[in-house]
């Protein structure tokens, strides 16, 4: 088996003592940082993204590229993460829920709107991805990218 | 996501790269046999998940291109699902959230400066440069991280899940990478977006979990170095799939699998995939940049501010009704005391305040969430408001709010803020009276401060 080399043993000097040290500071500063509650979020980070989000936003990029000629399924598929991400970020700017009714100066995009028009850029790429491809494998002026 | 490149790789994984580079062009055989089964221990039970999205001809069909073998606990025919285009997208991560970072600490130290370092007035605009940087890097790091982990995923279901306590110290090092990235991520747009769905205060929690991060992150850095430098370095070589399996997987991908090796992925399919990556990562920054980078408002979808948008044409953070001060600061007998080390203690009306020098700055205010703008501001500076309470040379001053309570009631001006040209007490904002949600009757204004230290509706300067 290879030998790992010094590389690991370096990245733990440097990286344990680090996490340490925000380890103590998350505890230290325990009346502000609420330790349990922002551990609850550190995991449920993790456990929210491995087990619901990457799984979910797979299933229906595979369900809706699946279908389609291959040249198409690349394209597609990125869309269905592309259009996912855009969403989630864009999720509490549009429901407003951090608006203050006393500060008209706040969160005063239309985000959904806007969301939609990044979307809607997205999906004319990934149009005009599978077009070229379709165009370059008809004509044989480039490889056929599946 | 458990499981990081090349931790899988078993004796002969360098001679299973280079054969398979040579061979890649084997046609598919027939499909996953026993022997694929046995090599990799026993079956386990069936994929909780569906393949991969982006699978390419080896899509499944004849089954000739699964990344892992039979054994796999999950099949991931993408082939997006590689160490180099991991190791790519791990580099790109690194830089981000080095300048994520950086920036993140120097926040901290402009708002709770150490005496160690003394937080310089110049350039006026760094602190609404840093804070820009921070928020719109972090913004674009949102798809950078799913995609990268969406690379790594088959490391997750990585049988044995443990195989030495060396290992085991490193999957559990990724808890904090991972589940600390995605936190830092997410807290930082819901800050933005002024939603707080948990009990603790954000700047601080943001800061602790951001060293926790920064430290999973070095030692990731140290784990996958030897594989980064592998498939990126100038002698590079082919990389290998990231497979769920363990010691033998890679062989098992490799030239002795029955049905041929997975074709690694190829350089115009990588290059689209990252393309699309760096595509959404650059809209989902210009989503959030519109509230302090020039030009993008326009284009800016979900930034929380547009820059001149508010009373008289500057955004508000805190408002007069918010903080409580809307009496006080319109009572007739309002007066700002200067107290403390001075020869001369002062009361002053704001009559007295309009009649002493008036001095003019362009100054921006920067707002911690990203979003700041530049206005015309017209007072009286504190300069010579020390100088008229005989204070001495070198003096320091806090800066007190009318507010009763609240984090950021008070706010300190070091010697040299407080002897800066343009550090003032305004009275003015864009040629007219201050707005009381900007802080009537006379507020806090100085170069390169966070916009929670311009303090505003003063009731007192304590001089030290």
């Amino acid at each position: 088996m290879r030998r790992p080399g010094p590389a690991p043993l370096a990245g733990w000097l440097v990286g344990a003592p680090v996490m340490a040290y925000g380890a103590w500071g998350l505890l230290d500063a325990a009346a502000d940082t609420h330790p349990a509650d922002a551990t609850r979020w550190i995991v449920g980070a993790a456990l929210v993204h491995d087990l619901v989000w990457l799984p979910v936003v797979l299933a229906v990029a595979v369900a809706l590229s699946r279908p389609l000629p291959r040249r198409a399924r690349g394209p597609v598929s990125g869309a269905v993460a592309a259009t996912a991400v855009l969403v989630a970020v864009a999720w509490p700017f549009a429901r407003r829920y951090g608006a203050d009714p006393a500060n008209p100066s706040l969160l005063v995009r239309d985000a959904a709107t806007g969301t939609a028009a990044y979307v809607a850029v997205v999906w004319a790429v990934a149009v005009a991805v599978v077009v070229r491809r379709r165009h370059r494998g008809r004509t044989g002026t480039g490889p056929e990218p599946d | 996501m458990t499981g990081h490149p090349g931790a899988g790789a078993g004796a002969g994984r360098d001679d299973a790269d280079r054969d398979r580079a040579g061979r890649s062009g084997r046609p598919p055989g027939p499909a996953d046999g026993p022997t694929a089964a046995a090599a990799t221990g026993p079956a386990v039970p069936a994929a909780p998940v569906a393949p991969a999205a982006g699978e390419r001809r080896d899509g499944g069909e004849g089954g000739a291109g699964g990344g892992g073998g039979s054994g796999a606990f999950v099949r991931f025919p993408g082939r997006a699902h590689d160490e180099r285009t991991a190791a790519l997208l791990g580099v790109a991560l690194g830089v981000g959230f080095a300048v994520c970072f950086v920036t993140g600490v120097l926040s901290h130290l402009a708002q709770h400066p150490p005496g160690w370092l003394p937080w310089p007035t110049r350039p006026a605009g760094l602190y609404r440069v840093t804070q820009g940087t921070h928020v719109v890097t972090g913004f674009g790091l949102i798809p950078l991280t799913l995609a990268k982990l969406w690379v790594a995923y088959p490391r997750f279901f990585q049988r044995p899940a443990v195989r030495s306590a060396g290992h085991a110290a490193q999957r559990a090092a990724l808890l904090p990478l991972v589940g600390g990235a995605l936190f830092l991520l997410v807290s930082g747009v819901l800050n933005v977006a002024r939603w707080y769905p948990w009990s603790f205060f954000f700047p601080t929690t943001h800061y602790w979990a951001a060293w926790v991060t920064v430290g999973a992150v070095a030692v990731h850095v140290g784990t996958t170095w030897a594989v980064a430098r592998r498939v990126l370095g100038r002698h590079r070589r082919p990389p290998a799939l990231l497979v769920p399996d363990g010691p033998g997987a890679a062989a098992d991908a490799g030239p002795d699998r029955p049905g041929g090796p997975v074709e690694p992925i190829a350089p115009g399919e990588r290059r689209a995939f990252l393309a699309a990556v760096a595509g959404t990562a650059a809209l989902v920054a210009l989503g959030a940049a519109g509230g302090t980078v020039p030009g993008t408002s326009a284009l800016s979808a979900f930034a929380q501010r547009r820059p001149h948008q508010g009373p008289q044409g500057v955004p508000i953070n805190k408002t007069a009704v918010g903080a409580g001060v809307v009496e006080a600061a319109t009572d007739a007998a309002w007066r700002l005391e200067v107290t403390g080390a001075v020869d001369r203690p002062l009361s002053l009306s704001l009559d007295d305040l309009r009649t002493m020098r008036r001095h003019e700055a362009e100054l921006p205010i920067t707002c911690v969430e990203g979003w700041s703008t530049s206005a015309r501001w017209g007072g009286v500076r504190v300069a010579d408001l020390l100088a008229a309470a005989g204070a001495r040379p070198g003096a320091a001053v806090t800066v007190e709010s009318l507010q009763e309570g609240g984090r950021y009631r008070a706010s300190d001006l070091d010697a040299a803020q407080a002897r800066d040209r343009d550090t003032l007490l305004a009275l003015e904002l864009n040629g007219s009276e201050l707005h009381i949600d900007h802080g009537y009757p006379v507020r806090l204004i100085g170069p390169n401060r966070p916009g929670v230290l311009q303090t505003k509706w003063l009731a007192r300067l304590v001089v030290r």
